[in-house]
């Protein structure tokens, strides 16, 4: 009974002993020898040993047109013979991948239409390319394959490389029948108020053009990405009629009214979703872009000691700077004069008189251009660009020892800088 | 009795007294000529230049070229015309000529390189007080204006400027127009005030 005991606490520890290093193995981790490297020969596949492909001097190799629907090309393209065997040239056209649209073979004429070609001989074909009517405007990619060759691929490819080729890019486009302006809108808004913008449309065409301006687009525009908008979509609602008359113009209206309480900036997008093949998604879009503003109730408060009885002169710098609503009617947000309410006090609660002794309007004038000019008076307008302006005030205070408050309220403005000079302030 | 029969010679084809009258005709021409020429020549040099600042080594024949490169707009005259160079990357020449009987002074900007004058730009609103109204007036009574203009006084003083025939060519004709703009509501006319039409708009859809 004993020696039976025995033999199992022994069978139990020799089993328990067998799983503890069991466990310490897969605890610690273990460097995992490292596999010999193995030498990887870059074996051509069977179906690519022995290529062969015959050598022709393609000039120009690439080649791009822009025709409007309608309207026709030809370019000419020299092939010679760099091998030291007859090639027989048959060109054929070849769509090329990821083109945008297809292009239709019967639109393009290469003469002439085969030719045998002895080493070292050159021959000129002739690719001409009329561009129907009804063509759809977009970027055609295509190539013309002068010979069968193609560039070997271990598997089939739907669209092989033919390597004695032409690359041709063809943009069919077409000049806007429909003008917009402006192409954005930017302002500085105050919460709790309401503007009206106008975006103008122009049809020059023969025939009306549907419209349908919705909000959205805002994709195109980084800073709204990861970014909380100021307010949302619904703050703006737009007005417009379903479609520009041939000829005529219509006038998109958006209005804001901003929420009270909003804070930060808006970006969008106005997608003016026309219905003209020639404006392109990004052309037809307005950029909106509008800072909300918010006029604060509590003064900025700045604690200064004074410690000897000199006078005190406070000056305080605004800027502003031009906001960019270009077309249509501003807004409504005429920039105000901006103004300050200034306050000084000892800590103690006693006022201490100040007087406004000086106020200054300043500018910032460039050499500039303008986007928000007629084009007649592009030679004139950019010569006074005055991008920036500024307002000062200064106020004296006589000279007062202790601790002071200095209280600046503003209105209208966009930030300010101030200076506070204990003694001559020069 | 003497001046019923002046013509009389002619048209009775006394053509001893023709190369008479040619001469007569011609000379008068040449003094009219002359005169407009003259004119032309009163004009250009009726007004004082003054430099602002040091003027540069080639004051005179900049003065010169000038002349001819700067005019009033018709029935206007200049009186003042200031000159500003700076001798920076060249000779940069700012204009500004003023004319007693305009409210605003005509601009340009020269570069002065190997002797020539290069326009660079110009800002020219020296215009007679009655042009400027006419044209503002022609320019509001256009539809696609004044659709596009905000009613009543919201759409603020235009500005009133000309426009080159260099410039003008290249929306129109060439031939000297006005813009006349409205700045807040960003709408802006190509006036012709030979014809008293606007012969192109902005900002009202494009």
């Amino acid at each position: 009974m004993k020696t039976r005991t025995v033999s199992m606490i022994l069978t139990f520890l020799l089993i328990a002993g067998a799983g503890i290093p069991a466990v310490a193995v897969a605890a610690v981790p273990m460097p995992i020898p490292a596999e010999p490297l193995m030498m990887v020969t870059m074996e051509r596949p069977p179906d690519l040993t022995d290529t062969d492909f015959q050598k022709l001097q393609i000039s120009p190799r690439h080649s791009n047109m822009e025709l409007m629907p309608g309207e026709s090309d030809e370019i000419t393209v020299t092939v010679t013979n760099k091998d030291n065997v007859t090639i027989s040239l048959d060109p054929k056209v070849v769509d090329q991948p990821y083109s945008e649209y297809v292009f239709d073979e019967d639109w393009i004429t290469i003469t002439p239409a085969s030719a045998e070609l002895g080493p070292d001989d050159e021959v000129e074909f002739t690719i001409s390319v009329s561009i129907p009517d009804d063509a759809e405007r977009g970027h055609y990619g295509l190539q013309v394959a002068f010979t069968e060759d193609v560039m070997p691929t271990p598997y089939p490819s739907p669209y092989p490389m033919y390597l004695n080729a032409l690359d041709l890019f063809i943009s069919v486009w077409s000049p806007p029948v429909i003008q917009i302006q402006p192409s954005y809108i930017y302002d500085r808004v105050e919460s709790g108020k309401e503007y009206d913008y106008t975006v103008n449309l122009k049809n020059i065409g023969e025939d009306a053009i549907e419209i349908n301006p919705k909000l959205g687009g805002e994709r195109f525009y980084g800073y709204a990405m990861g970014m909380a908008q100021a307010f949302e979509d619904d703050a703006i609602t737009i007005d417009a009629p379903p479609v520009v008359p041939a000829g005529g113009t219509a006038t998109v209206t958006l209005h804001l009214s901003v929420p009270e309480g909003s804070k930060g900036r808006y970006e969008g997008g106005l997608d003016l979703d026309i219905n003209d093949p020639s404006v392109d998604e990004w052309n037809g879009m307005i950029h909106l872009s509008f800072e909300v503003w918010t006029q604060p109730t509590e003064p900025f408060v700045k604690t200064f000691a004074v410690e000897i009885a000199e006078p005190i002169t406070i000056e305080i710098t605004s800027q502003q700077y031009r906001h960019y609503t270009c077309g249509g009617e501003s807004g409504g947000s005429k920039d105000e004069e901006p103004s300050f309410d200034v306050t000084l006090k000892k800590t103690s609660g006693d006022d201490v008189t100040l007087t406004r002794t000086m106020a200054a309007y300043a500018g910032s004038v460039n050499l500039g251009g303008s986007d928000c000019i007629p084009p007649w008076e592009i030679d004139s307008s950019g010569m006074y660009d005055e991008s920036r302006t500024s307002y000062v005030e200064r106020y004296t205070a006589d000279g007062t020892v202790g601790e002071l408050e200095l209280g600046i309220l503003p209105r209208y403005a966009e930030g300010f800088e101030y200076t506070i000079t204990i003694g001559d302030a020069g | 009795m003497r001046r019923s029969a002046a013509p009389h010679p002619i048209a009775g084809g006394n053509m001893a007294k023709i190369p008479a009258l040619a001469v007569i005709v011609i000379s008068s021409a040449l003094i009219l000529g002359a005169g407009c020429i003259t004119e032309t020549g009163d004009t250009a040099q009726s007004y004082n230049i003054v430099w602002a600042g040091t003027p540069p080594a080639d004051q005179k024949a900049i003065e010169a070229e000038l002349s001819h490169q700067i005019a009033p707009y018709p029935g206007a005259v200049y009186g003042n015309v200031t000159v500003s160079a700076s001798e920076k990357d060249g000779v940069r020449l700012h204009i500004s000529a003023a004319s007693p009987t305009c409210r605003y002074p005509d601009l340009y900007d020269f570069a002065y390189m190997n002797h020539e004058l290069i326009r660079t730009g110009y800002l020219l609103e020296a215009i007679p007080e009655a042009t400027r109204q006419d044209a503002i007036g022609i320019a509001m009574q256009n539809p696609e204006i004044a659709g596009a203009l905000p009613g009543g006084a919201g759409a603020g003083v235009p500005t009133v400027r000309r426009i080159l025939p260099e410039t003008a060519e290249e929306f129109y004709v060439p031939k000297t127009c006005i813009s006349v703009t409205w700045a807040d509501a960003s709408v802006s006319a190509l006036v012709d005030m030979d014809t008293g039409s606007v012969v192109e708009t902005w900002g009202v859809g494009g």
